[in-house]
C-alpha cells in the first residue's frame, strides 16, 4: 500500500460488517506525534485503524452527498488526517467510542455552507524505519 | 453556567406527570443520567456551549440531551475520556450543524439515552 496515496477498501456495506471489523481491530499504543522525515515505513496496523474509520464514515454517510478525504503527512509527517464534510453523523455509541479511542484528535465545526466538517487525526501511521 | 441535570430532570418529571402512564422512574438509571449530566456540564464548559436542550420520546421513552456549541475539539486524554464516557452512556450520538434562524454556526451534539422508565406493576 502506497504511503502517499492510500487505497482503502470500500465503505462498510452493513452494520454487521462494521461490527465484525471493529471486533477484529487491534488497538495498540500510538505514541507521540513524529515529524521526522528519516527513512520511514507505514505501520500497517495503524493504517488499518485509519481504514476502519474511513470505511465507517463511508457507511454512516452512504445516503448523503458527503465528501470524505484522507490526507497523508498532515498535520505532521507521521500522520493521516481524515476529513468528512456532511450534514449529519449518527453513531452508535460503540462506534463513536472506537473512533475516539483510535484518533489522536477529533474536531467538529460548522461549515460555511451550512453543513459540518469533522476532522480526525491519526499520528503514528508512518514510523521511522528500523534496521537490524 | 449550564446545569444539565436540572434541565433533564425537569423534562423527565414533566413527562412522568403529564404524558407517560403506567410507568415509573428507575432509580438506577436516574443515577447514571445524573453522572452523564455531570460529564456533559464539563463538555459544555470546555466547548463554550451556548445551550442545552432535552426532550423525551414518548413512544420509546428515550431521552435526548443536546448541547449546542461553536466547535468540538477532542484532544488529550482527559476531555476525550470525558466525551467517551458520555458516549458510552448513550445508545446513539448524533452530530449535526445547527442552522436555525438566529442560531447559525453551532454544532449540535445529541446524546440519545435509553429511557429512565419501567412498567409499573
Amino acid at each position: 500500500m502506497s504511503i502517499l496515496d492510500p487505497e482503502f477498501k470500500a465503505p462498510f456495506a452493513s452494520e454487521e460488517e462494521l461490527e465484525s471489523a471493529m471486533d477484529s481491530l487491534v488497538i495498540t499504543s500510538q505514541g507521540p506525534p513524529g515529524n521526522s522525515i528519516e527513512p520511514s515505513v507505514v505501520d500497517e496496523n495503524r493504517l488499518s485503524q485509519v481504514e476502519f474509520v474511513v470505511r465507517m464514515l463511508g457507511f454512516l454517510t452512504r445516503e448523503d452527498a458527503a465528501k470524505i478525504t484522507c490526507e497523508t503527512h498532515v498535520p505532521t509527517y507521521d500522520a493521516y488526517t481524515v476529513t468528512v464534510d456532511t450534514a449529519e453523523l449518527l453513531f452508535r455509541s460503540a462506534w463513536l467510542s472506537r473512533c475516539v479511542a483510535l484518533a489522536d484528535q477529533i474536531q467538529v465545526f460548522p461549515n460555511l455552507d451550512g453543513g459540518m466538517k469533522t476532522i480526525m487525526i491519526f499520528h503514528g501511521v508512518i514510523r521511522k524505519e528500523t534496521t537490524v | 453556567m449550564i446545569d444539565c441535570y436540572e434541565i433533564v430532570s425537569t423534562v423527565i418529571n414533566d413527562a412522568s406527570q403529564n404524558t407517560l402512564r403506567g410507568v415509573r422512574k428507575r432509580k438506577d438509571v436516574l443515577r447514571s443520567v445524573k453522572t452523564l449530566c455531570t460529564d456533559v456540564n464539563v463538555l459544555c464548559e470546555r466547548f463554550n456551549a451556548s445551550a442545552v436542550e432535552s426532550e423525551v420520546n414518548t413512544s420509546t421513552g428515550d431521552i435526548t440531551l443536546t448541547m449546542y456549541c461553536p466547535y468540538i475539539d477532542l484532544y488529550g486524554m482527559t476531555i476525550s475520556a470525558r466525551f467517551a464516557s458520555v458516549a458510552a452512556s448513550s445508545s446513539y450520538i448524533r452530530l449535526y450543524a445547527q442552522n436555525e434562524d438566529g442560531m447559525h454556526g453551532n454544532i449540535a451534539v445529541s446524546f440519545i439515552v435509553p429511557g429512565v422508565w419501567e412498567i409499573a406493576v
